[in-house]
C-alpha cells in the first residue's frame, strides 16, 4: 500500500483537526509577534522591564514548543486515519488538556511571573529570588505536566490504533521487511511515522512526568535535594525528544501530499525502513549534545551526544530528500502553495541541520553554546523546516492552495527573511553575543536592530499564511 | 458512560480525594514524624506522673516542675550517633540560655530510654562529658520500665534496636510547659528551639 | 469445585498466610517487605476474589462500572492513600489502622482491578500502566534522595533498599511490558484498509 485511500473526514474529527490547525496559526503568528518584542527590546527600540523580558522569553519558547506539537499531531493525526481507525474522542481530549495546560502556563508565567525558561532547569522554578514565587512556578510546572498528560493519552491511542492493525510497533516499522526477508509489502510511511514519534514521545513524556512532578515536590518541601545532573538529563531528554519529534509528524504531509500532487507513490523501501528505525533510538540518545558543557557528565554520554548528532538527523533527511526529489522530478507537478512550502521545508530543514551540527561538536560547542549560535541554529530548522511544512499542510487542507500575488509575496519574503532571520541569529553568534540575555551591550545593539526589521517580515509573512488559511476553514477538505 | 456510572465516578472522586486531603492533614503532614509533632501542638497533653530517679539520686516528674519550661530530650548514653549531636546542641542551648540570662527558668532534662546500661553514675558522666551545669541540665532514668514503655509510647516515640548502631529512634526536642508538651523540635532546629523559648518567657 | 471456587480458596488461602500468620509480621519487619510484598500481595489476593466473584453480583457490579471507570479509580485511590508513608506507620502502631489497610487493599484495592482492567478502553489502560510506572520511578526517587526517615518504625537503610526496589521494578515492568508491544503478535495483520471498528473491541494497546 504506497498509495493512501481517503476516507470521509466529517464531524467531529474534521472540526478537531481544523480547530487544532486554526489555533495553531494563530499562536504562531502571536508567538512570533513575542519573538518580536524581545528582539526590538535587544535592539534598545523598545523598552521592556528585564523581567518582563524573561517572561516573554518564557511565553515564546513553550508556546513555540507547544503549538509545535500541537501542529504536528494535527498533520499526523489526519493522515494516520486514513489507514488505522483513530479515537476522535481523544482527540478533542488531547485538545482539552492542552488548552487547560496553557491557561495554568500564562497564569504562572503572567500572573505568577515565572520567567525562568520553558527548559524549567532545576533548580530554577524554585529560585525566583522575588521574581516570582512557588505559585508561579507551580502552575508553570502543572500547566507542563497537563500537556504531557493529554499528548500520552493521544500517542497512546495511535499505539492502540496501529497494534489492532499491524498486530505489532515492530510490524508496523517494518521490522519483517527490513530484518525478517518478508516480502509483504511495507506499511505505508505515514505508519511508520507515527509509529516512530508514539514511541520517542511516550518515553519522553514518561521522563517529564517523573521529573516535573520531582521538582513540584521539591518546590514546595526543598528538603528533597534532587540530583541537578539527574534532573537535567530527565528534562533535557523530554524536552528535546517533544520537540524534536515536532518534525517527524510533519515529515508526513511530504510523504502524503506530494504523491497526491504527482501521482506516484511514496516508495517505502528497505533504506527508508532503516533509516525510521535508526532514528527512533537516535533521537533518544541526541539530547546530551545539550550538556556538553556539563564537566560532571560522563565523558561516554558526550561522546555518544556527539556522535548522534552528526548521524541522528541525517538518515530520516536523507531518504526524505531524495525521496521527494525522485517523485518530483519531471513529474509536472503543479507547484501551488502547498507543494511549494512543503518542497522549501525540506531545504530548511537540511539547511537547519548544518549549524546544529557544527554546535553538537564538542570542540566548537564550549565556546558556542550559550551565545546566539544556538537560537540561530533551533530558530532556521524550525522557521523555514518545521513551520513551512505545517504552513504547507494548512494550504492543502484548506483546499485554496492555488497562488495568488499575495500568497507569491508571502512564499518569498517568508523564505527570504526566515533565512536571514536564522543568520542573524547565527552571526551573533560568531561574535559572542550571549543568548537569554534581556540587556545587550552597545556594541551588540546594532545585530539586534537588523534582526528586528527581518524579524517583522517573517511574522508578516505568516500573518498571511496564517489569515489565508483561517479565512477558508469553510472551504476546508472532506476527505 | 451510564448515569448510575457517571454518578458512582463523582462520588468515588468526592471520597477518595477527601480521604487522601484528611489522610495528610490537608496535603501537608506526610510521615507519622510531621503527625505526632502535629497533634502536640494543636492538643497539648498532660504528661503522667510517673517517678523519676535524677542522677544525683533525686527524684522528679515530667508532670511537675519548679522551673517555668522544660526541655527534654531522650538519649541513651552509649549512643554513637544522633545522641552525641544532641547533647552537643544540648550544652550550645545551655550557653544560649545562660547568656540571655534564662538559665534559671528552664530545666534541661535528658531522659535515658536504656535504664539497664544507664545508671547513676553513667549518667552523671554522661552530664560531665557535654559540660552540663548542674543543677539546669539534669540527666535521669525511670525507675520502672512500664512506665517508660508508655511514656514513649505516648509521646509517640519508637525505638528500634538496631545492631551496630545499638537503637535508632526518632529524636527531637520536646518542649515542657504545666506538665504538657507543648512544642516538638527538629535536632536541627536548636535556634528555633531557643527562639520559642525566648518568646514563650518573654510573655 | 469449579474453577471460580479454586480460586477463590487459592486467594483466601493466600490472605490468611500474609494476615494471620507469623509471615505477616515477617513481610512488615522491613520497609521493602511491607511495600514490595505484602502490599502487592493484598492486592492480588483481591484480584483473585473479584475473579471469582458469582457472574450475577459481576452483572450488577458492572452497572456501576461503565468503561471501568469508576472501579479503576477506586483502586488508584486506594493504592494512592496506602502510599502515603504516615498510614504505613500507622498500620504497624495501631491494630484497627492495620485491620482497615488489610481489608482496604483486598477490597478496595484488588477486586475493583480485576472487575475493571478488561473493561478499560485500551487507551486507558495504557495510561494507567504508564502512571503506576511513573510513580515507581517518583517515589523510588524520593526514598533515595530524602535526608529523613519516612517511617518511624523502619530504618534509613531499609528505605534506600526500598527506593531501588522500586525503581529496579519498575524498570522491569517496563521492559516486560514493551516485548510484547513491539514483538508480540495482537492482531493478524493484515494489508489492505479495513473498515473501522469498534474500539472497545481492539486489543491490549500498550
Amino acid at each position: 500500500m504506497t498509495t493512501s485511500t481517503p476516507s470521509p473526514l466529517t464531524g467531529s474529527a474534521r472540526a478537531g483537526i481544523l480547530t487544532y490547525m486554526g489555533i495553531s496559526a494563530l499562536v504562531y503568528v502571536l508567538m512570533m509577534s513575542l519573538g518580536l518584542v524581545m528582539r526590538l527590546t535587544q535592539a534598545t527600540w523598545l523598552d521592556l522591564p528585564p523581567n518582563l523580558f524573561y517572561e516573554v522569553m518564557t511565553a515564546h519558547g513553550a508556546g513555540m514548543v507547544g503549538i509545535s506539537g500541537l501542529a504536528g499531531s494535527g498533520v499526523i493525526w489526519y493522515f494516520l486515519r486514513r489507514y488505522v481507525d483513530l479515537s476522535t474522542g481523544i482527540l478533542w481530549a488531547n485538545l482539552t488538556f492542552f488548552l487547560t495546560g496553557v491557561v495554568l502556563i500564562l497564569g504562572g508565567i503572567f500572573l505568577g511571573g515565572y520567567a525562568g525558561g520553558w527548559t524549567f532547569l532545576f533548580p530554577l522554578p524554585a529560585k525566583g529570588l522575588g521574581a516570582w514565587g512557588v505559585p508561579g512556578a507551580a502552575s508553570f510546572l502543572i500547566g507542563l505536566l497537563l500537556i504531557g498528560v493529554g499528548f500520552l493519552l493521544l500517542y497512546l491511542d495511535f499505539a492502540r490504533a496501529i497494534i489492532a492493525k499491524y498486530g505489532s510497533l515492530g510490524n508496523s516499522l517494518g521490522w519483517p521487511q527490513l530484518f525478517g526477508g518478508s516480502t509483504d509489502e511495507s506499511p505505508p510511511a505515514a505508519v511508520i511515522a507515527a509509529t516512530m514519534v508514539l514511541i520517542v514521545n511516550i518515553a519522553g513524556i514518561l521522563a517529564g512526568a517523573v521529573v516535573l512532578v520531582l521538582i513540584l515536590v521539591n518546590l514546595f518541601m526543598p528538603e528533597f535535594a534532587l540530583d541537578p545532573l539527574l534532573t537535567k538529563n530527565l528534562t533535557y531528554f523530554f524536552g528535546h525528544v517533544f520537540i524534536n519529534a515536532t518534525i517527524y509528524q510533519a515529515v508526513v504531509a511530504v510523504y502524503e501530499i506530494l504523491p497526491e500532487y504527482t501521482k506516484r507513490p511514496w516508495k517505502v523501501n528497505k533504506v527508508f525502513l532503516a533509516a525510521w528505525t535508526a532514528s527512533t533510538v537516535m533521537v533518544m540518545a541526541v539530547y546530551p549534545h545539550h550538556l556538553l558543557l556539563d564537566f560532571a557528565m560522563p565523558t561516554w554520554a558526550l561522546v555518544m551526544g556527539q556522535i548522534f548528532s552528526y548521524l541522528g538527523g541525517f538518515p530520516i533527511l536523507v531518504v526524505t530528500g531524495w525521496g521527494a526529489l525522485t517523485i518530483v522530478h519531471r513529474s509536472g507537478i503543479e507547484w501551488d502553495m502547498a507543494a511549494r512550502l512543503l518542497f522549501l521545508s525540506i531545504f530548511g530543514w537540511c539547511v537547519g541541520v548544518v549549524p546544529a551540527v557544527i554546535d553538537g561538536t564538542i570542540a566548537v560547542n564550549q565556546v558556542m553554546h550559550n551565545t546566539m549560535w544556538v537560537p540561530g541554529h533551533f530558530h532556521m530548522y524550525l522557521i523555514v523546516g518545521l513551520v513551512a511544512m505545517l504552513f504547507g499542510f494548512m494550504y492543502y487542507l484548506s483546499n485554496q492552495s492555488k497562488r495568488t500575488g499575495i500568497d507569491k509575496v508571502a512564499f518569498w519574503l517568508y523564505l527570504v527573511a526566515g533565512v536571514a532571520f536564522s543568520f542573524g541569529f547565527l552571526t551573533s553568534g560568531m561574535n559572542s553575543i550571549p543568548r537569554r540575555w534581556a540587556v545587550h551591550l552597545p556594541e551588540w545593539v546594532s545585530f539586534s536592530q537588523s534582526s528586528s526589521a527581518i524579524a517583522a517580515v517573517v511574522a508578516l509573512a505568516a500573518l498571511v499564511f496564517a489569515l489565508r488559511f483561517l479565512t477558508s476553514l469553510k472551504h476546508a477538505r472532506t476527505t | 458512560m451510564n448515569g448510575s456510572s457517571t454518578i458512582a465516578t463523582i462520588v468515588i472522586l468526592a471520597i477518595g480525594l477527601s480521604a487522601l486531603t484528611v489522610g495528610t492533614n490537608g496535603w501537608s503532614t506526610w510521615t507519622a514524624e510531621a503527625a505526632r509533632r502535629q497533634a502536640v501542638v494543636e492538643r497539648p497533653r498532660p504528661l503522667p506522673a510517673y517517678q523519676l530517679l535524677d542522677s544525683r539520686g533525686e527524684s522528679l516528674t515530667l508532670a511537675q516542675s519548679e522551673r517555668d519550661l522544660t526541655v527534654v530530650d531522650l538519649i541513651y548514653t552509649q549512643c554513637p550517633t544522633v545522641c552525641l549531636a544532641m547533647g552537643a546542641q544540648f550544652r550550645q542551648l545551655q550557653s544560649e540560655l545562660a547568656t540571655a540570662g534564662l538559665l534559671e527558668r528552664v530545666e534541661l532534662l535528658s531522659v535515658t530510654f536504656d535504664p539497664a546500661n544507664d545508671d547513676q553514675s553513667t549518667l552523671s558522666d554522661y552530664l560531665r562529658r557535654f559540660g552540663a551545669v548542674e543543677p539546669h541540665w539534669r540527666a535521669a532514668r525511670f525507675q520502672d520500665n512500664d512506665e517508660l514503655a508508655a511514656s514513649l509510647t505516648d509521646l509517640g516515640v519508637i525505638v528500634i534496636p538496631e545492631q551496630s548502631m545499638g537503637f535508632v529512634h526518632n529524636a527531637a526536642y520536646y518542649l515542657i510547659e504545666n506538665g504538657r508538651v507543648i512544642e516538638i523540635f527538629d535536632i536541627e532546629a536548636r535556634t528555633d528551639l531557643f527562639e520559642a523559648i525566648r518568646a514563650r518567657l518573654a510573655t | 469445585m469449579s474453577k471460580n471456587q479454586r480460586l477463590a480458596a487459592v486467594s483466601s488461602g493466600l490472605l490468611i498466610l500474609i494476615t494471620l500468620t507469623p509471615v505477616a509480621s515477617q513481610l512488615t519487619s522491613t520497609m521493602r517487605g511491607h511495600v514490595l510484598l505484602q502490599i502487592p500481595l493484598l492486592v492480588a489476593v483481591g484480584i483473585g476474589f473479584g475473579r471469582s466473584l458469582a457472574p450475577h453480583l459481576v452483572r450488577f457490579l458492572n452497572r456501576w462500572n461503565a468503561m471501568g471507570i469508576p472501579g479503576i479509580l477506586i483502586t488508584i485511590f486506594t493504592i494512592a492513600f496506602w502510599m502515603i508513608p504516615r498510614w504505613i506507620d500507622a498500620s504497624l502502631t495501631n491494630t484497627s489502622v492495620e485491620w482497615i489497610k488489610h481489608s482496604s487493599l483486598v477490597l478496595l484495592g484488588g477486586i475493583p482491578l480485576a472487575l475493571s482492567w478488561e473493561r478499560l478502553y485500551p487507551v486507558a489502560r495504557g495510561a494507567v500502566k504508564i502512571e503506576f510506572l511513573s510513580m515507581l520511578f517518583r517515589l523510588g526517587w524520593l526514598y533515595l534522595i530524602s535526608p529523613d526517615r519516612f517511617c518511624n518504625s523502619y530504618l534509613l537503610e531499609d528505605q534506600i533498599w526500598l527506593g531501588w526496589g522500586m525503581i529496579i521494578i519498575g524498570m522491569a515492568l517496563t521492559l516486560t511490558w514493551l516485548v510484547p508491544v513491539f514483538f508480540g503478535e495482537y492482531a493478524p495483520a493484515e494489508t489492505g484498509h479495513s473498515s473501522p471498528k469498534n474500539p472497545n473491541e481492539a486489543p491490549n494497546a500498550a
